[in-house]
């Protein structure tokens, strides 16, 4: 009963006024984020990690649970109000929120939105606090060899997020393998790609080069576009629905939340994908009376819920193994990084009280998003109006002076400065940034581990394919690999078909 | 004419303030620069010890931490090293990193750049197996080693560190041969262990006491040349016929060349410090073995130390 | 469509632009292969492997460009805006200008005067709203860096420390 005493633990660990406090100042700050266009949960985390060095870390992980759920609701505003999606993964959300504020009755899909968000959010910090504590237990009992395939697993999930260009995707992953391999090597305590600067010994950062990647671009963006939004467009409409009943939802919710919670698990996958295709799923199902992409309630609550479900569940494999699925795992695992908490297995170990902590947290903030988005409201929708041309600045004033504090050293500014300008260049030449990060965190560990398992067997190969765990993972990775072929495979039987049709 | 007394009266001063630095010393703040990131071992026992060094030092001056992560630790003891010897920076200079750095690759500091003031924490090593392991003792081990050259796997935090130096120093003493086993951190050389994969494990003595008495683990001895009071029941490696001591000292040093009169100031208050009952107390609680050393026995320490590695390095370089 | 303020592109341009941009990452890649070589034994195989892959890849893209060269239309039918460039270089020169002089100026007084001048260089009217975001900024950073959290910062020109 090991896991009640540590939920126990957690739950009086983030009871106190501090804790409390960062989670709705987190919220508050993530609702703001995601209704920003142009700034997204990475990007309002990835800002924030430098500022909480200085905090504890249940305070530092109570705001990241605020601004990562908060920003995921927060997209759906500027989605329903200007059929702009505040972030990448509002885009279902466009469907039928902006058609319903044609019809004036924008009020009650911001409702609808705000309820549902909550709902998803809250269902999938339930998945994370019940699936981790197994999976960590049987991560606890991984060798190099375990991690080594698990790490190559990991690597081989990026493909999935590579995007329409495999070689675009693989110049990313090799740039980020690169970046994984300078500083001194483990096994052998040789320098690699130091050039001879002592600052790039112990390697790139990785706090460092999330920030740069994830908050100058969207910055630089903010600058260029410059988009100036009128108060006249931001109109809530003026019919209430108050006979709405939001317990109707119920079956989408549920529905949702569980599309949300598989996709957020699987690596690679992210809200968006979720999002869409629990619209998709909803209009399948369809009944008479329903009229999704023309204004329907259920529409918005399939997507919104969906993207919230997302949320906590991308961190179980993050939390339990240290292998990020998502760019927003990935920036979560820097926080705690920074922390001096390492990812993996050990963390519901060692440092069990925060860990139970931070995954209460996102359901407490879950539930928070509520009394936070109805009486903020005004607030949130006002805020698109911030100059773009103040905010893109700011930005760049805000993550300068955090990752400065960080190592006291001007010399990690100008690195996460470069790296942010290689990330613009990389999103203008439609190279995905996402496949670069997740190889900087599992390059190293694939290629640690498989030396230090050569090193235990003594250079005998036939360690990595002793053992259960270790033939799962082969398996789960040929399955990887042969998914593409079946896929195309179908698809030629497709159109082979649809020819037959034709002809 | 106003202008030139000023300047002669300026000239004056300058000339005395050696000896009237060191009297007032310290007037203003002192900067205290932790070569390694926030949150870490070495980080948290100086925040807990800083407040007592404030309290024992003369005036009301403070002592604010810097964090300076980097290159192993070669960022920090380089900005010691380089500092201005007016007992504004100190910090804290850890082996065997501050004394193998230099010795291993060319760095941008020297050993021989710093100033050794008082050493705080010596946590001996220890060697540790699963309770249940085949080799029983210290001896047991040695032979179980000489039967099969190179086979028996230890885990350390890494190459050169001081896990790593001391069974270095092990193999040497006991003239047998294991292979090394690099891990990323103690937690994971534990997990490792726990999960078989590895048959022993290098770490420090205050990082497995408790797991030794909870008997999650088994260990050899301690490597410290008595037995530490936290582990009382522990065995040292002397006591077992292996002419093995080695750790990790955690003090403070400044840059050569400082005012006797302030490392006497420094010395003087670090070692109320860590006498004090509170701060004591607080050091248990991080199972921080404290080991006090003035300057000079401190100093003596360390090149003593340097030699020892300077002829492990010299005998087989541990980096390619 | 185009009007004074934009600059058109042909696509055939565009493909040649993102040529060079192929074959500098090809080159890239490349050097650091052969910085790779020069590592001994098992820590080289990472390095070598894995740039040589990269240098594929990008070779790859480029030769997937160079089949759509002569695809490519001669038609103008890509737009940049000269405004949005603008406001880019401005932004991209005053970062570089604002961290350079961060230990020079300190960070709280760097801060007044990017974020004044950054906006009002872009376009932003009226003036007074930048300084105002700016004040506010510099002193709330400067709460909670230097008095809340008494973080250790270069010393500042206005704000002292």
């Amino acid at each position: 009963m090991d896991i009640l005493t540590h939920l126990v633990d957690g739950f009086a660990a983030i009871f106190t006024p501090v804790v409390i406090l960062a989670m709705v100042a987190g919220t508050v700050m993530g609702v703001l984020a995601g209704a920003l266009p142009g700034l997204s949960a990475t990007m309002g985390i990835a800002v924030l990690i430098p500022f909480t060095f200085g905090m504890e870390p249940l305070v530092a992980l109570g705001l990241v649970a605020g601004i990562y759920n908060g920003a995921m609701y927060g997209g759906s505003i500027p989605a329903i109000l200007l059929r702009i999606p505040g972030t990448p993964a509002g885009i279902a959300t466009v469907f039928d929120g902006y058609p319903m504020t044609q019809q004036g009755r924008a009020r009650l899909a911001l409702r609808v939105s705000l309820y549902s968000s909550a709902f998803g959010s809250f269902v999938s910090a339930l998945c994370l606090i019940l699936l981790s504590p197994p999976l960590a237990a049987l991560a606890l009992k991984f060798g190099p060899s375990q991690f080594f395939w698990l790490a190559i697993f990991g690597m081989l999930c990026i493909t999935s997020v590579l995007g329409g260009s495999l070689s675009k995707g693989l110049i990313s992953t090799c740039a980020g393998l690169l970046m994984g391999l300078v500083g001194i090597d483990q096994i052998t305590g040789a320098e690699r790609y130091t050039f001879g600067s002592v600052h790039l010994v112990s390697g790139f950062s990785i706090i460092v080069v999330l920030t740069g990647l994830y908050a100058i671009p969207p910055a630089l963006e903010l600058a260029e576009k410059a988009l100036r939004i009128n108060s006249k467009d931001l109109n809530t409409g003026n019919r209430a629905d108050d006979g709405f009943r939001m317990r109707s939802l119920l079956p989408v919710w549920l529905r949702s939340s569980v599309i949300g919670v598989i996709v957020g698990i699987m690596p690679g996958a992210g809200g968006n994908i979720a999002a869409v295709i629990s619209w998709n799923e909803a209009r399948r199902r369809a009944k008479e009376g329903d009229c999704y992409g023309k204004g329907d309630p259920k529409g918005v609550a399939a997507a919104e819920c969906a993207n919230n479900a997302d949320t906590a569940a991308t961190l179980i494999p993050a939390l339990t193994l240290g292998v990020p699925g998502s760019a927003v795992a990935a920036v979560i695992m820097g926080v705690l990084l920074v922390h001096g908490l390492r990812p993996g297995p050990a963390l519901f170990r060692d440092t069990a009280e925060i860990t139970y902590g931070f995954m209460i947290a996102m359901g407490v903030t879950a539930l928070m998003m509520i009394p936070i988005g109805a009486l903020g409201s005004r607030l949130f929708i006002n805020a698109l109006r911030l100059p773009p041309l103040i905010l893109a600045p700011g930005i760049i004033v805000l993550t300068s002076i955090g990752v400065y504090t960080v190592g006291n050293s001007i010399v990690e500014v100008w690195i996460m400065m470069i790296v942010g300008f290689v990330g613009y260049g990389m999103e203008k030449l439609e190279i995905p940034t996402a496949p670069a990060v997740l190889a900087i965190i599992l390059g190293p560990m694939a290629e640690s581990e498989l030396r230090r398992s050569l090193l235990i067997s003594g250079n005998d190969p036939t360690i990595f394919f002793t053992g259960v765990v270790n033939w799962i993972f082969i398996l789960l990775i040929a399955l990887m690999l042969a998914l593409p072929l079946i896929r195309r495979r179908k698809a030629r039987r497709a159109v082979t078909e649809n020819q037959k049709v034709d002809t | 004419m106003t202008k030139t007394i000023f300047a002669g009266a300026l000239a004056a001063l300058a000339m005395s303030t050696g000896a009237v630095a060191a009297q007032d010393y310290p007037t203003r703040t002192i900067n205290m620069v932790i070569a390694y990131s926030a949150g870490g071992g070495t980080d948290v026992a100086a925040r807990t010890l800083v407040p007592f060094i404030e309290k024992y030092l003369p005036g009301d001056e403070t002592i604010a931490v810097i964090n300076k992560p980097g290159a192993s630790g070669e960022l920090g003891f380089a900005e010691i090293a380089k500092a201005t010897p007016d007992g504004y920076t100190i910090g804290f200079i850890n082996t065997p990193t501050s004394i193998t750095i230099p010795i291993q690759r060319e760095a941008s500091f020297a050993f021989d750049q710093l100033k050794p003031i008082a050493n705080v924490v010596f946590d001996a090593g220890s060697l540790v197996a699963l309770p249940n392991n085949d080799f029983g003792d210290l001896a047991g081990l040695v032979e179980a080693a000489k039967a099969a050259p190179g086979t028996i796997t230890y885990g350390t935090t890494g190459i050169g560190s001081d896990d790593h130096l001391s069974m270095l120093a092990l193999q040497r003493a006991a003239g047998i041969e294991l292979r090394h086993v690099p891990f990323g951190g103690s937690s994971e050389i534990r997990a490792a262990l726990l999960g078989g994969h590895i048959a022993l494990g290098s770490m420090n003595i205050g990082e497995v006491i408790d797991s030794v008495n909870e008997g999650e683990l088994a260990t050899f001895g301690q490597m410290g040349a008595d037995r530490w009071d936290g582990a009382p029941e522990v065995p040292t490696f002397q006591e077992q016929g292996f002419d093995v001591v080695s750790g990790a000292y955690r003090g403070i040093g400044a840059p050569v060349g400082l005012d006797p009169a302030i490392i006497e100031t420094l010395s003087t208050a670090i070692g109320e410090a860590v006498a004090d009952e509170e701060f004591r107390a607080a050091a248990a609680e991080q199972a921080l073995p404290l080991d006090y050393q003035n300057s000079d026995d401190f100093t003596a320490t360390l090149t003593d130390l340097q030699g020892l590695y300077q002829a492990l390095w010299d005998e087989n370089p541990w980096v390619e | 469509m185009s009007t004074r303020d934009d600059i058109s592109l042909t696509s055939s341009r565009v493909v040649v632009a993102e040529l060079a941009a192929a074959l500098g990452i090809a080159a890239i890649f490349a050097l650091l292969a052969w910085v790779g070589t020069g590592y001994r034994g098992a820590a080289a195989f990472m390095p070598i492997a894995v740039s040589g892959l990269g240098c594929m890849a990008a070779l790859t893209w480029a030769a997937g460009l160079l089949r759509k060269l002569p695809k490519a239309s001669v038609e103008e039918d890509v737009t940049l805006s000269k405004p949005s460039l603008r406001r880019l270089a401005t932004l991209a020169a005053l970062m570089v200008a604002f961290v350079a002089a961060i230990p020079h100026l300190g960070f709280f007084t760097g801060i007044l005067v990017f974020l004044t001048a950054a906006p009002v260089l872009m376009g932003l009217r009226p003036a007074w709203q930048a300084a105002l975001a700016a004040a506010g900024l510099a002193v709330l950073l400067w709460l909670i860096f230097i008095v809340l959290l008494e973080s250790p910062m270069p010393a500042d020109l206005i704000f002292g420390g």
